[in-house]
């Protein structure tokens, strides 16, 4: 039967044999002769003869090991202090962007009042809601953009196209609902700000909660 | 019951109000929830969905930052109350309340017709671009 017997490592290499019972000489006695004779050799020439070429070779194999080690680190190292610099700069912006997108809201709210009539106000509104969104998405982190980015997408989706009134749409027939679907790719309508308005509302609160989890921490 | 339900709830009243599906009444009396020292803020607004009474107002509390001095705060409520007015559930504070609020206070004032009647069309074309 074939057992494995054991795992050497000499220098870069590693050897693994299966020594088999049945009496089949390996080379892993041979081999591992070798290997010490050659790690002895190499000890001797550093420090009994003290051989600079042989010291700069094995020099040279760690300080690339441990310049590659640096480079890894200082890349996690120059990451987190992005990190900290946008998370100092979101703290200190934090409450003016609440207040914006509050502003913003209530706005898009007196809108509604009168939709028909206040097509085009909604329409400057939605832009300015949208760059406000896009100062913050850089200072989220991964999973708090989502909403973020979702919102500024389907506004500059929406915000190119034709706003119909509020009367044209029906929402009888399943053909009705096709044919809506199909002309949503140029018109934009009352349900769309709509849309919008209650993904800006949960995004209100999530900056919120995001403050007040800021302000309880250390 | 998820926040985000919370929310939905609350704009979709909001949309309802605005569309005239939800309609409210005004009253000038002081909700029983309010304790002592708040004060009502202009009128309390109620309505009743699916069976349920909902009361919606603005009012002044106390904030104190110090043991003996406060400064004056407003807040905006929505609650369920029963059959006697004693509420059973108050929505989290947010921002869509306030909203809701304004959109109640349009609806109950009339300020759509009365803008439509007394702007004539010709004040309604004055100041409008020429292109």
């Amino acid at each position: 039967m074939s057992a494995v017997r054991s795992i050497s490592f000499t220098n870069i290499y590693y050897h693994l044999y299966l020594e088999v019972d049945l009496g089949i000489v390996s080379t892993y006695k041979q081999n591992s002769n070798k290997v010490k004779r050659k790690e002895l050799e190499l000890l001797k020439k550093l420090f009994t003869e003290w051989d600079l070429e042989t010291w700069a070779n094995v020099l040279g194999v760690f300080s690339a090991f441990f310049a590659f080690a640096a480079f890894i680190v200082g890349l996690f190292v120059k990451s987190e202090i992005d990190k900290l610099k946008t998370k100092y700069i979101f703290d200190k912006r934090i409450k003016v962007h609440i207040k914006k997108l509050q502003e913003a809201s209530a706005t898009i709210n007196s809108l509604l009042n009168d939709y028909d009539e206040n097509r085009a106000q909604i329409r400057t509104e939605i832009g300015v809601i949208q760059a406000e969104l896009e100062d913050i998405i850089p200072k989220l982190g991964a999973g708090q953009r989502r909403k973020c980015k979702k919102l500024v997408s389907f506004i500059k989706g929406r915000k190119k196209g034709d706003f119909v009134q509020q009367s044209n749409v029906s929402n009888s027939s399943l053909f009705t609902h096709i044919s809506k679907y199909w002309y949503r790719v140029f018109q934009t309508s009352y349900d769309d700000i709509w849309v919008i308005y209650n993904l800006l509302i949960e995004i209100i609160r999530q900056i919120e909660n995001i403050k007040k989890n800021t302000d309880n921490s250390l | 019951m998820s926040d985000k339900n919370l929310l939905k709830t609350i704009t979709k009243l909001n949309r309802d109000t605005k569309e005239g599906t939800v309609l409210w009444d005004s009253d000038r009396r002081a909700p029983s929830s309010l304790s002592g020292g708040d004060n009502l803020l202009g009128n309390m607004y109620s309505t009743r969905v699916l069976g349920k009474n909902i009361r919606l107002y603005k009012y002044e509390y106390k904030d104190y930052y110090e043991e003996e001095s406060f400064h004056w705060s407003t807040r905006f409520r929505l609650e369920l109350v029963d059959h006697w007015g004693a509420t059973t559930f108050i929505f989290p504070e947010d921002t869509s309340i306030y909203d809701l609020y304004n959109s109640v206070m349009y609806q109950t004032s009339n300020v759509k017709d009365f803008l439509d009647s007394y702007l004539t069309d010709e004040d309604k074309k004055e100041g409008e671009p020429l292109f």
